[in-house]
């Protein structure tokens, strides 16, 4: 519970969160205008698409920022020091500091989304199911990105280096995996779908993305090709929840591995 | 002892079905029982079908008028012309798919029907009409078993070898097509709504045929116009037809289609055309789809003036190789939303546009590739294929038009300037804290 407070102290007095929120709130409000020109059926489920779009480019920055620095900080201002040497051993630090970390980011930017969900239902036929769906991808998204930021926080040893590893890893994510898929794309035949299927679910943008069309009614998967039946072996649901058990846990497992950039204290 | 088992089972089973059959024969006996040319007006309770009318007549019914048919044929099936059917809800023919026909909740095998304000539930096809001419249906609203059932269900309304048949305002969901039409020409098809079917619309061999005005809303594809020539398609709308293989409008192996001020939203193709030619595309809007317009090469000879492309991920792809298709014509282009200079101000652009992408290759080898077009990163791959000139030109507009100026949405601006008021008063007031 303190380290919550704390993390929670310390991230309404910064700027990062806020500065987030706001770019969030902003670009998504311009989104929300944009979409009453969108046809009336499904323009609200439309909109909530394009903002995650939106998202797959702005959430993972501030997510790693947010999540990476505040580690950091614990290190640069050797608070962690003061933590470790009385009752914390460095895995129970990383795990409290990665609940509360996730605890405060999500309940931030969720709290932001119901707040615009006012704008929605101003402005769009506003549909309850597709706007908790919507949620539930982004909690998930930010679950796996804060905890990224929080391995991330942990590996650096200086903040340029801290830096430049977010900018990278945003751009692996979110460009250079996808550039990979292209390149890889003319190799993938009926026999080796299910590899390249269990790949492409295993990026948590893709399955976030396809969870997300599938279950706001934006894409059909009835009448698919035999290739795309093979593609989609399973439920949206259960790719979605591999990912948002997979991802954070692997990240908070290396996280203990590579705590302090990765150099052994004797 | 069993033998009398058997005889009072037996004796049971007739006495219950005793009044369904008597039903039946009640309303059978009061079609018979009016002359022709008469009016039958019916109560507003359950008839049992299933029911055959041979003479002219309407049969009228209320708000709660039923037709219940026993699920082993066709619950109306309409053999005399001049017959009308008005306000009835009509449920229950069979499904079976091994029968001799398909059965229907209507079936007309006659001229001069007209069908008004009926709800078909629970049926084969909705409305079946076979060799027959001059049928108008109106306000007629079809529900089918759903996207799971569609091989075992049939159409909303199935047109075979009939013509000239008017259909309008009518609402068809979850059929396996909404208006399947076959071999039938000179149909008007007007202000429909057909939502959460396989095709929407789906025409085959059917000639000089008409849609205005119609909706087609989350199917797996809007409408399907195969093998049928000089058909009219203006005002229509065809948004959210989403899936992997899905598109807005299909045209395929047909040649001069006249496709007018057509709505194209948010569908995963807009338009996509295969071993088509001679059609001509004019005024459409295509609105965030993935593709605007899919031309396989097998097209060719198409005009395309005056659509407006904006926000697509993609507005033009010419799949397996170069075609021949006018992007222009008398120095009138295509709105591509895109910066052009236009120096002399006549609304023209002064260089021609190249519409240029490397997806096609990709879409060619590769179906899987539709997965990625909303991907962040198909931007650097537009753009590396640009610097490496892998691109290839998907159309070539010589005189590009100028999009209008969009109004500035005054409500919205508003409550960004006080977002961030609100923002710079809250973090001014915290630094002098």
């Amino acid at each position: 519970m303190m380290y919550i407070w704390k993390e929670y102290l310390e991230q309404t007095r910064g700027k990062g969160l806020w500065f987030g929120l706001g770019i969030l709130m902003l670009t998504s409000i311009f989104l929300i205008a944009q979409a009453r020109a969108f046809p009336a059926d499904l323009g609200f489920e439309a909109m909530l698409l394009s903002l995650f779009d939106m998202n797959i480019y702005l959430m993972p920055l501030f997510a790693m920022f947010l999540a990476s620095f505040s580690i950091f900080q614990e290190k640069e201002l050797k608070t962690s020091m003061i933590l470790l040497t009385k009752k914390e051993s460095t895995l129970s630090f990383i795990f409290k500091k990665s609940v509360a970390i996730q605890l405060v980011i999500i309940s931030a930017f969720v709290a932001v989304y119901f707040i615009l969900s006012l704008f929605m239902k101003a402005f769009l036929a506003f549909h309850v199911s597709s706007f908790l769906h919507f949620v539930l991808v982004i909690i998930i998204f930010l679950l796996i990105f804060n905890q990224i930021g929080v391995f991330l926080g942990v590996a650096c040893n200086t903040k340029m280096q801290l830096v430049g590893a977010n900018i990278l890893t945003w751009f692996i994510i979110v460009f250079l995996t996808d550039l990979m898929f292209l390149y890889f794309l003319p190799a993938v035949t009926f026999d080796n779908l299910r590899i390249f299927s269990w790949i492409y679910f295993l990026d948590p943008i893709h399955t976030l993305r396809f969870y997300l069309e599938a279950n706001l009614g934006l894409f059909s998967l009835s009448h698919m090709s035999r290739l795309m039946e093979k593609f989609v072996f399973m439920d949206s649901w259960i790719f979605l929840s591999i990912n948002a058990v997979f991802w954070p846990t692997f990240f908070f497992s290396i996280s203990a591995l590579f705590r302090n950039g990765g150099t052994v204290d004797d | 002892m069993k033998n009398m088992k058997v005889i009072v089972v037996l004796a049971c089973s007739i006495f219950l079905m005793k009044p369904v059959l008597a039903d039946e024969k009640d309303l059978q006996q009061l079609i018979d029982d009016v002359p022709e040319g008469g009016v039958l007006e019916l109560e507003a309770k359950t008839y049992t079908g299933n029911i055959v009318i041979s003479k002219p007549m309407t049969i009228k019914g209320k708000e709660g008028t039923k037709i219940q048919g026993d699920k082993t044929s066709n619950v109306i099936e309409i053999r005399g012309d001049g017959i009308t059917l008005d306000t009835l809800a009509v449920a229950g023919s069979g499904m079976s798919r091994s029968s001799q026909e398909e059965y229907s909740g209507v079936r007309v095998l006659s001229k001069d029907t007209v069908l008004k304000n009926l709800t078909i539930t629970d049926s084969f096809h909705g409305v079946y009409l076979n060799k027959s001419e001059n049928t108008s249906i109106s306000n007629v609203n079809v529900v089918g078993h759903g996207v799971e059932e569609l091989g075992n269900q049939g159409n909303g309304i199935h047109i075979m070898r009939s013509s000239n048949n008017f259909i309008d305002n009518c609402y068809l969901e979850k059929t396996r097509d909404g208006i399947y039409v076959e071999y039938s020409n000179n149909n008007e098809i007007e202000n429909n709504t057909m939502t959460d079917t396989r095709y929407g619309l789906h025409y085959m061999y059917s000639n000089y045929n008409t849609f205005t005005g119609n909706n087609f809303v989350k199917n797996v594809g809007g409408a399907a116009i195969m093998h049928s020539d000089h058909i009219h398609l203006e005002d229509n709308k065809f948004s959210f037809n989403q899936g992997s293989r899905s598109f807005g409008l299909l045209v395929q192996t047909s040649r001069d289609v006249l496709i007018v001020n057509n709505e194209f939203h948010l569908n995963q193709r807009g338009l996509y055309l295969e071993q088509s030619s001679h059609n001509r595309i004019e005024g459409n809007d295509f609105f965030h789809n993935q593709i605007g317009i899919e031309l396989w090469t097998s097209s060719t000879s198409h005009t395309f003036i005056e659509n407006h492309f904006n926000k697509n991920r993609v507005h033009a792809l010419t799949v397996g190789g170069e075609s021949n298709n006018d992007w222009f014509e008398n120095g009138v282009g295509n709105y591509w939303n895109t910066p052009i200079l236009d120096l002399d101000q006549d609304g023209v652009g002064d260089e021609p546009l190249t519409y240029s992408s490397s997806l096609s290759e990709l879409i060619e080898e590769n179906e899987l590739a539709y997965l990625f077009l909303a991907s962040p990163a198909i931007t650097i791959y537009e753009k590396t294929n640009d610097l490496l000139t892998n691109q290839k030109v998907m159309a070539l507009d010589k005189y590009p038009l100028l999009s209008e100026k969009r109004q500035v949405n005054k409500i919205i601006v508003g409550i960004v300037v006080v977002l961030i008021g609100i923002g710079v008063f809250i973090y001014r007031r915290r630094a002098f804290r």
